[in-house]
């Protein structure tokens, strides 16, 4: 009983140190590459769902689903970052953030990231667009982008009409 | 802003409103005691209310204002053109006045020394008997002396509810207040209620006091001070010599010690100990019938005996009709009860799919009683317009006589009905297009004469409802909107190409849009090409519409049409590729399908034969860019826009839908002829179309 306690107690201390010591970050698959977000501004995580279409948008704008009685924008990362089609699979999840819900592979975790593994983005060399990239982040021995959602859900390029062909 | 000082601020802005109709209604039509006394009500109660808050400033200023209305309320003065002006500087002054105190700034000196001019020339209209004294009251609002043997002295005796505290109102400030207007000589606390400590709630007053309070005041004004919290207190006002009532006042409130304490914080050297039982005080109540004096009381059980409760009869009590709810209560209400419809549609989709019929019947019932409650919460949030029109009286007058223009505004239909938000955003839009008729539309009274016209022109402003959407009309007799320079001015700013053939209407409408003015000369009312377009951005934000037809020299109308309500519309779903879309079932004039001879006989054309008109057609598909279907028929939906009919081909119809509007998000701004999405009962989210923009766009 008492030792039980004590676990508890360490383990809360665990949580506490950790959410007050460095920033968490959600860790998640798209088109097969990891990458990660900084958690805070992921509102929740859903299953993949269907979405209605909405007209004269660009491609990666795939349209408009209903997410526990709220309309939210969906937008499949895969097409954003211009590396194809995201495929709809099993896995297939929605991370929402600012009311955009972005689609992609699967839910990695949620973890930290120690501020010496956090380096500076090149300026090139990666084969997403530099300006989705904030910084990179050594994990498990790979080098993965972590992303500016800011420049991904830029609302002035994304509300932007796609004339009629 | 904490809550107790916004709803200070909306009673003043309540008031100043009233005081600012009667004003202009005085202007208008002469003067009338209605309106002064609505005035010197509005003046009363904001001095009141800020007293209660402990805003000295204003409370000094209103009491200049209502001093010279009082005056005249009572007939002493005659109201003339110039101070009903003066009172209107004063209601400026004074909102402005609210304002900085309510932030607690400091005046600006130019506004500080307005304002002592304004009290000045109240002072200087009063009657001139004694103008000298009330100027005086400006200053320091009576400073009362001991030495004046003729002062009247009061017994207030108070306690208050358990729950005064979350009126939100502080003791401190009653004595505050009526030190403001009187002196208190003796404040005697009543801690006899003030339980041990283990049962004591620290959020409850336990306290009472007895004042001797000294002002030449009447009954009256001291009971006003008590104005706000009436209801929250047990309150006994009496002269200081009145025995009588001092004897119901021991009986009434019970407690023992009550005429030793009164001895001991020497009220009164003596008290002559009068018993007064339950029966007697009745008697006395009875012997005082119908006295209109201030004695009068009514003694009521409370139903615990810690207390009793007495209300006085005379200065009727406050029978309030209406209710001020917070805004967001009936969003947050509206909003479950979107949720509620959505769920409903859900089950009656199920309903369908388990063929029950008993299920089918209480789903629906459901629906019925759902749409009244739907219906009664929209309502709640229906004002009427007549309330923002009249603001509107002000200004029409005032822009017409900065201008020197003679100007008659008529208001018809101020009772009609709209929503709240609806309200006020039509309102900067409606002042603007009111300068405008006025500015540009009124010619000067001499070219009137000219031009075979009365001298003063006209302006109309007026609210009806017609299907579904509320109409608001501003129509003046001016002199018209110039085609040709409106089209000279389009072109020499590249709106159009010279080559253009535009309709009249088309014409007209040009004047919305950005950089247009045809005004000759630039003034500070309008004429600077910025505001028509915007004005019609607000009203298509809000769905509505705008029209404007002229006739050189005889005048123009403008039309504006807007929805009752914007949290939900009655629509029809159709489908069209794979998305479903919801056209609003006010902009349907009917639905009829495409046959195959109808479809060659159009030879390629966008348009078909209906019933001998020529019917354009816009295929919803393409527009769109949506995907083929693989539907057979095709079925035309015949909307009508103002003037415009357009029959939209979609693939499916699938009925009406009670249509709950919810934003589809930031990134589908522009987005042509969409509005919004709707949640339909299976989950899935469909697009609401926005048939003035769809024409527009395809067009």
């Amino acid at each position: 009983m008492s030792s039980e306690n004590r676990d508890l107690i360490t383990y809360e201390e665990d949580e506490l140190l950790t959410m007050s010591d460095a920033p968490q970050y959600f860790f998640f698959k798209s088109g097969g590459d990891i990458y990660a977000i900084d958690a805070e501004s992921v509102s929740e995580m859903v299953e993949y769902q269907s979405f209605t279409k909405v007209p004269m948008m660009p491609p990666y704008v795939k349209g408009v689903s209903n997410i526990r009685g709220e309309i939210v924008t969906v937008i499949d990362l895969l097409i954003r970052f211009g590396l194809g089609e995201t495929k709809i699979g099993k896995k297939t999840s929605m991370v929402i953030v600012d009311k955009i819900a972005l689609i992609i592979d699967e839910v990695h975790e949620v973890n930290t990231i120690a501020s010496e593994d956090i380096k500076v983005s090149l300026d090139f060399g990666f084969k997403i667009d530099q300006r989705f990239i904030k910084n990179m982040a050594r994990y498990n021995d790979e080098y993965i982008a972590i992303l500016n959602s800011a420049e991904i859900l830029n609302l002035k390029e994304i509300s932007i009409v796609q004339e009629r062909a | 802003m904490e809550e107790e000082v916004e709803i200070f601020l909306e009673d003043c802005e309540d008031q100043l409103g009233l005081m600012e109709g009667a004003l202009v209604s005085i202007q208008d039509s002469g003067v009338d005691a209605d309106s002064i006394g609505t005035i010197f009500r509005a003046m009363h109660t904001i001095k009141g209310s800020a007293g209660m808050f402990g805003y000295d400033n204003i409370v000094k200023f209103a009491h200049a204002g209502e001093n010279l209305l009082d005056a005249a309320r009572e007939g002493l003065i005659e109201v003339n053109e110039e101070m009903v002006d003066l009172f209107l500087q004063c209601k400026d002054y004074l909102e402005h006045l609210i304002e900085v105190e309510i932030r607690e700034e400091e005046m600006e000196s130019s506004q500080k020394s307005l304002g002592e001019n304004l009290v000045k020339a109240l002072i200087s209209y009063m009657p001139g008997e004694k103008p000298l004294e009330k100027s005086e009251d400006l200053g320091q609002i009576k400073e009362p002396s001991m030495s004046e043997e003729e002062i009247l002295r009061w017994h207030i005796s108070i306690r208050f509810h358990k729950d005064f505290f979350t009126t939100g109102m502080s003791i401190h400030s009653i004595f505050n207040f009526l030190n403001k207007i009187g002196k208190v000589i003796i404040n005697q606390p009543i801690l006899y209620h003030i339980p041990l400590l283990e049962a004591l709630n620290p959020l409850h007053p336990y306290i009472g006091f007895e004042i001797l309070f000294e002002a030449d005041l009447p009954y009256e004004e001291i009971e006003e001070v008590f104005e706000f919290i009436i209801d929250d207190v047990d309150l006994m006002i009496f002269e200081h010599t009145d025995e009588e009532s001092l004897s119901q006042l021991i009986a009434s409130r019970k407690e023992d010690l009550l005429s030793q304490t009164l001895l001991d914080a020497q009220f009164y050297t003596e008290i002559e100990t009068v018993d007064v039982s339950e029966e007697k005080t009745e008697e006395i109540k009875k012997s005082l019938p119908e006295v209109n004096k201030p004695e009068e009381l009514e003694i009521l059980e409370n139903e615990k005996t810690e207390s009793k409760t007495v209300t006085k009869s005379t200065g009727a009590p406050k029978v309030s009709s209406s209710l001020r709810v917070d805004a967001t209560k009936i969003d947050l209400l509206i909003n479950y009860m979107s949720e509620i419809v959505i769920a409903n549609s859900k089950i009656i989709t199920l309903s369908e799919e388990l063929d029950n019929s008993e299920l089918d019947e209480a789903s629906s019932r459901m629906r019925e009683l759902l749409e009244v409650v739907r219906e009664g919460i929209m309502d709640i949030r229906m004002v009427q317009v007549g309330d923002s029109f009249a603001k509107f009286r002000r200004i029409v007058n005032d822009t017409a006589k900065k201008i020197g223009k003679n100007v008659e505004f008529i208001i018809t239909g101020g009772e009609t009905e709209l929503d709240k938000t609806v309200v006020e955003r039509i309102s900067d839009p409606l002042v603007h297009m009111l300068r405008n008729s006025i500015d540009h539309g009124i010619e000067e009274p001499s070219d009137r004469i000219k031009a075979g016209k009365s001298s003063k022109g006209r302006v109309d402003l007026r609210a009806y409802t017609d299907s579904g959407t509320i109409v608001i009309e501003i129509e003046d007799d001016g002199k018209g909107l110039d085609k040709n320079r409106i089209l000279a001015k389009a072109i020499e700013n590249g709106l159009i190409s010279s080559t253009a053939t535009l309709s009249d209407a088309e014409i007209y409408k040009l004047i919305f849009e950005a950089g247009l003015s045809t005004a000759e000369k630039v003034s500070d009312i309008s004429g600077r090409g910025v505001g028509m377009d915007v004005v019609r951005r607000n009203i298509e934000d809000l769905r509505g519409s705008i029209d404007i037809t002229s006739a050189l020299g005889k005048g123009s109308k403008i039309t504006i049409r807007l929805p009752l309500t914007l949290a939900s519309i009655d629509g029809f779903l159709v489908q069209v590729g794979h998305t479903k879309y919801i056209i609003p079932l006010e902009s349907i004039q009917e639905c009829i399908e495409l046959t195959q001879e109808e479809l060659e006989g159009m030879k390629g054309n966008e348009f078909i034969n209906l019933r001998g008109d020529m019917l354009p057609l816009m295929d919803v598909r393409v527009v769109l860019n949506e995907e083929k279907s693989e539907s057979a028929r095709k079925n035309i939906v015949i909307v009508r826009f103002g003037e415009k009919i357009v029959g939209l081909l979609v693939d499916e119809l699938l009925g009406e839908h009670q249509t709950v509007i919810k934003p589809l998000g930031d990134a589908f701004v522009n987005v042509t002829g969409i509005s919004g999405g709707s949640i339909l009962g299976s989950g899935e989210v469909a697009l609401i179309f926005d048939i003035a923009r769809l024409i527009e766009y395809k067009i």
